[in-house]
């Protein structure tokens, strides 16, 4: 039994040795402890220095950035379903706090969501944006279970790790301000959002749905427009890229003939002003696949009139 | 006739849940859909019962049926809408069609003025404040509308045909129901995943379309079932869920919301049609199995308060669709299982006990007596109420169906098949699985062909 909980540590050992070989690991390379292990250890030592090394124990765990390979998931989710998931019965009903806790306890911060990243897949561009905007909280949408677990974690570690000491993260970014909540964009947008709430809505490289009995699943159509349109106050803007032809010609299409969006021009994009444009080809999973494959990108951003 | 035929459709959609699973019988009882409609406007009160539609125009003491060039084999009416100015009469049918009709008198008197066909079913209609303009919401979430004067036509291999053109969509939902305000300035829409949306409506919404969203009313818990705008501040809204909610259609916000069922005994009262009283500042809320409620507003204070129950005229009438008449009376359709399994006098409470309720579905089935000998028919029936303090039903209108004489609408014609009454149809309701189940719908072929048995 003893030889057999040996056998498990060096395990365990090796694992994070391997990991952090790999250069993923946040975490130091100490001894990482089953949890079990650790309560036997407390009987012999002194409670007090125990419990202290619990926490840290616990601490080190969370800093652990997610591995994608345990979130194993389906590339597609039907958005057409009848959702198993729980829906707010009114947008006064979600409870922010729980997802922002930090600023929750800022008396002085607004506790408003004003950037979206709809379906924010892994989450690269997500936690991009909370280094961009420190001051504004932005949220992702997404409709997979487990890569919405994903992120989770992903942001939960970020949050653990302090200053970013070694971590994936930015120096001096607490990520206190982004998270991430499994929704379906498409049906449920105004059970989370009030009227004129939204900076920034972005739809970054979505499913292109090449058949034409799926267009009406595309996330970005005539009828969903309006429902953008209504969420994005006046002046905000709507951030579309992909690496589908087809598709890009399709989005801009769409935004060009609704009568309540208006096209920036690359030169004031390109130009610096607007830093969420910056990173789009770059930052998220989806875009950085794309750059390996050298694929061709095509952006198109609009502003809410 | 088509009674039947939807019989035979509501059985062939179960089938398709398992396809090959041969596990349903051949003569399994089936739910019969039941459709008889009543709108009314401009002192004009309409009645579509199957296929048919009859009309009667103000100041005319007879009904006169409304024909089409087609003949009998039309479709049944899923829903029907008469015009503010009482001079049209449009009418949706299984057909994925939409028909405008002329009641006027003169030439066109009780013609089809035109008639367009949709890419998807129609499942709610709504005319503009000024009758230039029927909007129409289909089983995909869209709204479509057309002049009513001179439909947008387009071109195509088989001629000219009318085009109807999408002015707003609901993502993959149904539309069931439809509202514009009195100011003209509004256009409601409910949908099947709770939704309220009120959109602005531009001076011409066939060329400019309905973009800007004014407000979304959120807070239902189940399908929106009918709307109606109390004045252009404000709108009600009734919903599956057993609600009647007050919105101020500015902001979205929710001002008062009543169970109908509370204060009267009754557990559960699902809406399905609501008629709008404005001078008595009262809606009738048409309730499924349950009869119907007169619910009172108050604007100013943005309150709701349920007044009373109707007694229904006989126990075997089950009302379906509602409409306010000219004169502050209302107008009830609906249908009539014949024979009556209970054979008591009509509850005094003015609602059905669960037993009461069990005998009139119950059909030719459940309800004791010996099914085999007794077919029976489920006949569409209208009734007219007064709505005063002693809101009552009144007389039985027996000259719809073309004179005192006639027989009535027969909706389903033998219920020895049919195990209950269904007044919505049942793609509204949701699905809800198991997660188990869920999981294994997902991953198991066998489970698919064989059901639960393909799991051992």
């Amino acid at each position: 039994m003893n030889q057999n909980n040996n056998n498990n540590n060096n395990n365990t050992k090796t694992k994070t040795k391997t990991k952090t070989a790999a250069g993923g690991g946040g975490a130091g390379d100490k001894k990482r402890a089953p949890g079990g292990r650790a309560e036997d250890e407390d009987k012999n030592t002194a409670a007090a220095a125990a419990a202290l090394e619990l926490e840290r124990e616990e601490k080190r765990k969370k800093m652990q950035p997610p591995k994608k390979r345990l979130y194993r998931t389906r590339a597609h989710s039907n958005p057409l379903n009848d959702q198993s998931f729980k829906v707010p019965r009114h947008p006064s009903e979600v409870n922010w706090a729980e997802h922002f806790p930090a600023v929750a306890k800022n008396p002085e911060a607004k506790l408003e969501v004003e950037n979206v990243d709809v379906g924010c897949g892994f989450g690269g561009y997500l936690l991009k944006l909370g280094e961009v905007y420190p001051d504004q909280l932005s949220l992702g949408l997404e409709l997979r279970d487990k890569v919405t677990e994903y992120v989770a974690d992903r942001i939960t570690a970020l949050r653990a790790e302090e200053g970013g000491e070694g971590g994936e993260g930015k120096e001096g970014c607490t990520y206190e301000n982004v998270a991430v909540l499994r929704a379906n964009a498409q049906k449920d947008l105004p059970h989370y959002f009030r009227k004129g709430q939204l900076r920034r809505m972005f739809f970054l490289f979505p499913d292109p749905h090449f058949k034409a009995s799926n267009h009406r699943r595309r996330i970005i159509s005539e009828q969903l427009l309006d429902e953008y349109a209504h969420f994005i106050r006046s002046g905000g803007r709507l951030y579309t890229i992909t690496d589908v032809e087809e598709l890009g010609a399709w989005m801009k299409s769409h935004l060009d003939a609704h009568p309540l969006f208006e096209r920036v021009g690359d030169e004031e994009l390109d130009g610096g002003g607007d830093e969420a444009a910056k990173f789009l080809p770059s930052a998220s999973e989806e875009a950085q696949k794309v750059k390996r494959n050298e694929g061709k990108t095509y952006r198109s951003v609009y502003r809410r009139r | 006739m088509t009674a039947k035929r939807k019989g035979e459709g509501a059985e062939a959609g179960q089938g398709n849940g398992n396809k090959k699973g041969k596990t349903k019988e051949n003569n399994e009882k089936v739910e019969a859909l039941v459709d008889v409609e009543v709108a009314s406007g401009g002192g004009c009160v309409c009645v579509a019962a199957g296929a048919k539609l009859f009309v009667l125009r103000q100041g005319e003491p007879r009904w006169c049926e409304l024909r089409g060039g087609q003949g009998g084999d039309a479709a049944a009416v899923k829903c029907l809408a008469v015009s503010p100015c009482g001079r049209y009469v449009a009418s949706a049918g299984n057909d994925k069609s939409l028909k405008v009709w002329a009641v006027v008198q003169g030439e066109e008197e009780g013609k089809c003025l035109w008639s367009a066909t949709f890419p998807k079913r129609v499942s709610s209609l709504a005319f503009s404040a000024d009758s230039g303009v029927v909007f129409a919401g289909d089983k995909f979430g869209d709204v479509r509308c057309l002049a009513v004067e001179s439909p947008r036509t387009k071109e195509t291999d088989k001629g000219t045909e009318i085009d109807p053109r999408r002015v707003l969509g609901h993502f993959s939902s149904i539309i069931t129901c439809l509202s514009v305000s009195p100011c003209g300035r509004y256009l409601a829409s409910g949908d099947r995943e709770r939704k309220i949306r009120v959109g602005c409506v531009p001076p011409s919404p066939v060329e400019s379309g309905v973009h800007e969203i004014q407000a979304y009313c959120i807070g239902h818990s189940a399908f929106v079932t009918a709307l109606c705008f109390a004045s252009s501040r404000s709108l009600i809204s009734a919903s599956w869920d057993g609600t009647v909610k007050l919105w101020s259609c500015e902001d979205g916000a929710e001002k008062d919301s009543v169970h109908l069922g509370a204060g009267f005994g009754v557990d559960t009262a699902s809406p399905i049609s609501m008629a709008l009283l404005e001078e008595k500042s009262m809606v009738a809320v048409a309730t499924e199995k349950r009869g119907v409620c007169l619910v009172q507003y108050s604007e100013e204070e943005g309150k709701l308060k349920p007044v009373r129950w109707i007694a229904p005229p006989s126990i075997d009438f089950v009302p379906v669709s509602i409409a306010a008449g000219a004169r502050g009376d209302l107008w009830v359709a609906g249908c009539e299982v014949k024979p009556n399994h209970l054979g008591s006098a009509p509850s005094e409470r003015g609602w059905y006990s669960e037993e009461e309720l069990k005998a009139i579905q119950g059909g030719g089935g459940e309800a004791g007596s010996d099914p085999g000998s007794d077919p029976g028919s489920v006949l569409a029936a209208v009734y007219t109420l007064s709505t005063g303090p002693e809101a009552k039903y009144l007389e039985k209108q027996e000259g719809v169906w073309g004179g005192p004489g006639a027989p009535p609408v027969v909706l389903v014609e033998n219920s020895k098949r049919v195990r209950g009454l269904q007044l919505v149809p049942s793609e509204l309701h949701k699905h809800v699985y198991p997660l188990s189940e869920r999981e294994y719908r997902k991953r198991h072929q066998a489970f698919r062909v064989h059901g639960d048995r393909g799991l051992n």
